[in-house]
C-alpha cells in the first residue's frame, strides 16, 4: 500500500482540515498532486487529521473544506475547468467563506476576471483581481520572488513555465510582467510557481495551514531537505533584476 | 539498390560515413549523428534517397522506443540483415547515419523522436509505424500529450502507412485512428498503460475517460456492457445504455471476478459513491494515483448486486487474418466529431455494439484495464496481440513464449509490438520470437554489472510513466536514484511529485544526482527513508555486497554509465 499519506482523519472527524484538490483531471500538469501531499505531510506532522479530497470536473466542489488546490493545464482543459466552476460556484461560495486557496499557473490564471486560452478570452472565476493575457514569448525556467512583506514569508522560488496584483516581486524570471509574480488577496494566493510550488517553499505551505486552522503559528518540524532545496535553487539562479529597478511591493487587498 | 541513388546522395553518404567514422575514432562520439548531419548538409534529400527501396519500419513513443526498436530489428533478423539506429539517434541525422552505415540492407527499423515523426513519415515512406505510449515528459520544451496525438493523428491520415498500436493508450489509439488512405491500417496490441494521468481525457471531445481496475491494481474487466445486439450495429450517438437492473450511480460500472480475472464466475459489479466505510473496497475505477491518501471521498466502493451476466455473447475474437489488421477508413480532416468516431475509427466497435466483456480474453490480463471515453464513442479497440504470462498471443490465438531477458511486463508489451510489426513484413512470429531472448541490454539499459562486489543492474526512467515501469522491474534490493535536470532530462522536476515512490517502502534507499535534493524532498513527503550520497561509488560503498538497482533519469543515467566503462 501507499505510504505517501499524510492522512490520519476520517471523513467524520468534524476538526479534519479538508484539503480539495479542484479538478485534478483537468489542472494537473507539473506534479500538482505535490501540494496537496506537502500540505496534508505538513499538517499531519502538527498532529492535525487530514483528509483529501480529489474532485474531478463532474463533480460538484465542496463548499465546507478548508483549503482549495488548483494546477496548472493545458488550453482546453484550462478553459473547460473555468466553465464548469463558474457552473458550479462551489468554489465561489467556499472562497466566500474565507476558504483558502493556492492555485497555482492555468489554476491561478483562471481564477482572474479573465484569461487568454487557444487565442481566445475566457471569462475567469473573478476571485482574484486580475487578468491575464498571453506573452510575447513563453516564460521557461527559474523563478525568484521576495513576497509581500505583510505575508512574512521568506524569498519564493519555484519554476515557471506559462505565457497578471502581485505576492512577490520579481528578481529571477519573469512572473506576470517581468517584475511581479502571482497575486494574494484575502485567502486567496495565486503564483507562477507552477506544479509542486509548496516543495521549495515550506512556510508558505505552513502559512495556508496557519490560515486554514486558525493557529497563529504551528509548531516547527524538520525542514532539512526542503532548506537545503531552497539554498541549491537559489543559489543556481542568477538575480537577474538589479534592486534598485524592481518594481514597487504591491498592497495585499 | 544503392546503385539507382543520384550522384549527391552517394557523395552525400559517402561524406556521412567519413565524417561518422572521424567522429569515431578521434572519440568525440558515436558518430550517429555528425554524419548523419553532414550528408544532410550536402544532399537534404539524403534520409528519402537513402530510404528509397528499402522495407522500413518507425517506431515511436514516449517510453519504450529504443527497446521495441531493437527488439523489432531482432524480429525481423528472420528475413535477412536490419539497419537500424541501434544507439538511440532517433532525429533524421541519426536516420541518416544509420541507414548510410547500412549499405544496402533491404529492411531498416528506426527509432523516431515524437516530435519528428511527420518528417520522418514524409521522407522515408515507411511500410509499417509502431505508436507504443504517449505521456508527460520534458514539459519545459517538448510539445503538450494532446498536441503530439493529434499532430500524428493528421500526420498518418496523409500517409498509406500500416500501424501498429497500443489500445491500451487512449492517446494512441486515437492518433492511429487517423490512418487512412490505400494500404493504410492498423493491428492492435494491449501493450498495457501503467500511467494514466495523460489520458482522463479524451482528446476527440473532451469528455472523461472511464476505466475498469480492481483495487489491487489488476485490470479486472471492461465497461458495462449492454447486452449484444444480434444486429448490425445500431448508430452510435448515444453513450451506451445500462444493462437492465443495474443501479449506475456514478457512471461506473466494472465487470469482475473476485481475483480480478474474467472467468464463468462474473459478476457485474456497480460503482456508487461510498458509503462512509460502507461497501465492499473490491474493486474501484482507477481515476488517480496510488498514492492517494487514504480517506478521500472520491473513493468509490463498489457495491455488488447479483446482475447475471449476459451470456458469452463476444463473437470469438475479430476475424484474425495474417496480421489481423483492419482497413481503416476516412476519418480525419476535420477530425471526426464525437458521434461520427465510432463509425470511423477502425477498430472501435460502435458503442451500441459493444462486444460482451466476460468472454474478451485480453481483459484478463493485467494490460487489458478496458477504456472508454464518457461522451463519445472513442474506446478501447479489441487488441489483435496481447501478452499473457511470458507468452505473446498472435492474432491466430497462438502462444508464442518469449524467453527475453529484459525485466518487466513493459518489455513483454515491446515483445509483441515487435512481433506484430515484423508480421507485417510477413515474418512468422514463432520463428521470430527465439531471436528477442538474444536482445540483452540496449545503450545500458538493464546492463548488468558486476563492481567491488556489487551486481549492479541499470535502469533508465525518464518521465514519471518510466518510472512506474521501473518499479515495476526493481528487485527488492537496495536501489539507488540518481535525478539530473540539464537539457537532455529537462531543467524542471515538478513531476517527481507525479511519481508515487511508495513501491520503496522498505528498502534500503540511496539518493544522488544534481537534483538529489528535489528527490530528498519529495521521499520525505512520501515517508520513504534515504540515505544521500554524492557519488556512485559511495553509493556502492556503503550496501552491502550482492545486488543493487540503479534507477535514473537520462543524463545521470549517463553519468553512471560512463562510471561503469560505458556498459551496453
Amino acid at each position: 500500500m501507499s505510504t505517501d499519506r499524510a492522512t490520519t482523519g476520517s471523513s467524520t472527524t468534524q476538526s479534519a482540515l479538508r484539503i480539495v484538490w479542484v479538478y485534478p483531471d483537468l489542472l494537473s500538469t507539473y506534479g500538482d498532486r505535490g501540494n496537496m501531499l506537502i500540505l496534508a505531510r505538513r499538517a499531519d506532522l502538527r498532529g492535525f487529521p487530514v483528509e483529501t479530497i480529489e474532485v474531478r470536473s463532474d463533480e460538484p466542489v465542496p463548499t465546507k473544506a478548508d483549503i482549495y488546490l488548483l494546477g496548472g493545464g493545458e488550453d482546453g482543459p484550462q478553459a473547460l475547468a473555468a466553465q464548469r466552476l463558474n457552473t458550479d460556484r462551489g468554489l465561489h461560495k467556499a472562497v466566500d467563506q474565507r476558504a483558502v486557496v493556492l492555485c497555482v499557473c492555468a489554476g491561478y490564471q483562471l481564477l482572474g476576471a479573465s484569461f487568454s486560452a487557444k487565442g481566445a478570452k475566457h471569462a475567469g472565476l473573478d476571485l482574484l483581481d486580475i487578468t491575464s493575457d498571453r506573452g510575447r514569448t513563453r516564460a521557461v525556467g527559474e523563478l525568484v520572488g521576495d513576497i509581500d512583506p505583510e505575508l512574512g514569508l521568506p524569498t519564493l522560488t519555484g519554476f515557471e513555465n506559462h505565457d497578471a496584483k502581485p505576492f512577490a516581486r520579481v528578481t529571477a524570471g519573469v512572473g506576470n510582467d517581468g517584475a511581479t509574480e502571482g497575486a494574494w488577496q484575502g485567502s486567496v494566493i495565486g503564483t507562477y510557481s507552477h506544479g509542486p510550488a509548496l516543495s521549495r517553499n515550506p512556510a508558505l505551505a505552513d502559512l495556508l495551514i496557519a490560515w486554514a486552522t486558525g493557529q497563529d503559528k504551528l509548531d516547527p518540524i524538520d525542514d532539512t531537505w526542503p532548506n537545503r532545496l531552497r539554498a541549491e535553487r537559489l543559489g543556481a539562479v542568477r538575480v537577474t533584476v538589479p534592486r534598485a529597478a524592481r518594481a514597487p511591493v504591491a498592497a495585499s487587498r | 539498390m544503392s546503385t539507382k541513388r543520384p550522384l549527391r546522395a552517394k557523395l552525400a553518404t559517402s561524406v556521412s560515413l567519413g565524417a561518422a567514422a572521424l567522429s569515431r575514432a578521434t572519440g568525440r562520439g558515436d558518430g550517429s549523428v555528425i554524419g548523419g548531419r553532414l550528408g544532410l548538409m550536402i544532399d537534404p534529400n539524403l534520409l528519402a534517397n537513402l530510404a528509397t527501396g528499402r522495407q522500413i519500419a518507425l517506431v515511436s513513443g514516449t517510453n519504450g522506443k529504443t527497446t521495441t526498436t531493437r527488439l523489432t530489428a531482432a524480429a525481423m533478423g528472420v528475413l535477412g540483415d536490419v539497419a537500424t539506429n541501434s544507439l538511440g539517434a532517433n532525429m533524421p541525422t541519426g536516420h541518416t547515419s544509420a541507414l548510410a552505415r547500412a549499405g544496402s540492407t533491404e529492411y531498416a527499423v528506426l527509432e523516431v523522436d515524437e516530435h519528428y515523426l511527420p518528417e520522418v513519415l514524409t521522407s522515408t515512406q515507411p511500410k509499417v509505424v509502431a505508436l507504443l505510449n504517449l505521456s508527460r515528459d520534458q514539459l519545459d520544451r517538448a510539445k503538450e500529450v494532446a498536441m503530439i496525438a493529434d499532430l500524428w493523428r493528421r500526420t498518418l491520415a496523409q500517409h498509406p502507412v500500416h500501424v501498429v498500436a497500443n489500445a491500451d493508450d487512449p492517446m494512441i489509439t486515437w492518433a492511429a485512428a487517423g490512418a487512412t488512405g490505400a494500404g493504410a491500417g492498423v493491428t492492435w496490441v494491449a501493450a498495457g498503460q501503467r500511467w494514466h494521468d495523460d489520458s482522463w481525457v479524451c482528446p476527440d471531445c473532451g469528455s472523461h475517460i472511464e476505466r475498469a481496475v480492481a483495487s489491487n491494481g489488476a485490470a479486472v474487466s471492461n465497461m458495462p456492457v449492454a447486452p449484444e445486439p444480434e444486429s448490425a450495429p445500431a448508430p452510435p450517438a448515444d453513450p451506451p445504455e445500462t444493462p437492465t437492473g443495474v443501479q449506475v450511480v456514478d457512471e461506473v460500472t466494472v465487470v469482475a471476478s473476485g481475483d480480478g480475472t474474467l472467468d464463468g464466475a462474473t459478476e457485474l459489479i456497480t460503482a456508487v459513491p461510498a458509503p462512509a466505510n460502507g461497501g465492499h473496497p473490491s474493486a474501484t475505477m482507477a481515476r488517480s494515483h496510488a498514492d492517494r491518501p487514504a480517506g478521500s471521498v472520491d473513493e468509490r466502493t463498489l457495491l455488488m448486486p447479483t446482475v447475471p451476466v449476459p451470456e458469452a455473447a463476444h463473437p470469438a475474437g475479430r476475424p484474425l487474418g495474417s496480421a489481423g489488421s483492419h482497413p481503416a477508413t476516412p476519418v480525419l480532416a476535420p477530425i471526426a466529431t464525437p458521434q461520427t468516431v465510432a463509425d470511423t475509427i477502425p477498430g472501435l466497435p460502435a458503442v451500441s455494439a459493444l462486444p460482451a466483456v466476460p468472454t474478451d480474453p485480453t481483459a484478463t490480463t493485467a494490460d487489458g484495464a478496458d477504456w472508454r471515453c464518457t461522451g463519445c464513442a472513442l474506446r478501447r479497440p479489441t487488441p489483435q496481440w496481447r501478452v499473457e504470462g511470458d507468452a505473446v498471443i498472435d492474432p491466430t490465438g497462438r502462444a508464442h513464449t518469449i524467453q527475453l531477458q529484459l525485466p518487466g511486463r513493459v518489455n513483454r508489451a515491446n515483445a509483441a509490438t515487435a512481433l506484430a510489426v515484423a508480421a507485417e513484413f510477413g515474418v512468422d512470429p514463432a520463428l521470430a520470437a527465439p531471436r528477442l531472448a538474444q536482445v540483452v541490454s540496449i545503450a545500458g539499459r538493464y546492463a548488468q554489472v558486476q563492481r567491488d562486489g556489487r551486481d549492479v543492474r541499470l535502469l533508465l526512467a525518464k518521465n514519471p510513466a518510466g518510472w512506474l515501469e521501473a518499479f515495476d522491474m526493481a528487485e527488492d534490493v537496495p536501489t539507488l536514484l540518481s535525478i539530473n535536470s540539464r537539457d537532455p532530462d529537462g531543467l524542471d522536476t515538478s513531476w517527481l511529485f507525479d511519481v508515487d515512490f511508495s513501491p520503496l517502502q522498505g528498502r534500503r534507499v540511496l539518493i544522488t544526482g544534481e537534483r538529489a535534493y528535489d528527490l530528498a524532498v519529495r521521499l520525505d513527503i512520501n515517508d520513504i527513508p534515504f540515505t544521500h550520497v554524492n557519488s556512485f561509488g559511495k553509493a556502492l560503498r556503503s550496501v552491502p555486497a550482492g545486488r543493487v538497482e540503479v534507477i535514473a533519469n537520462y543524463t545521470a543515467f549517463q553519468d553512471i554509465r560512463a562510471e561503469l566503462d560505458r556498459v551496453n
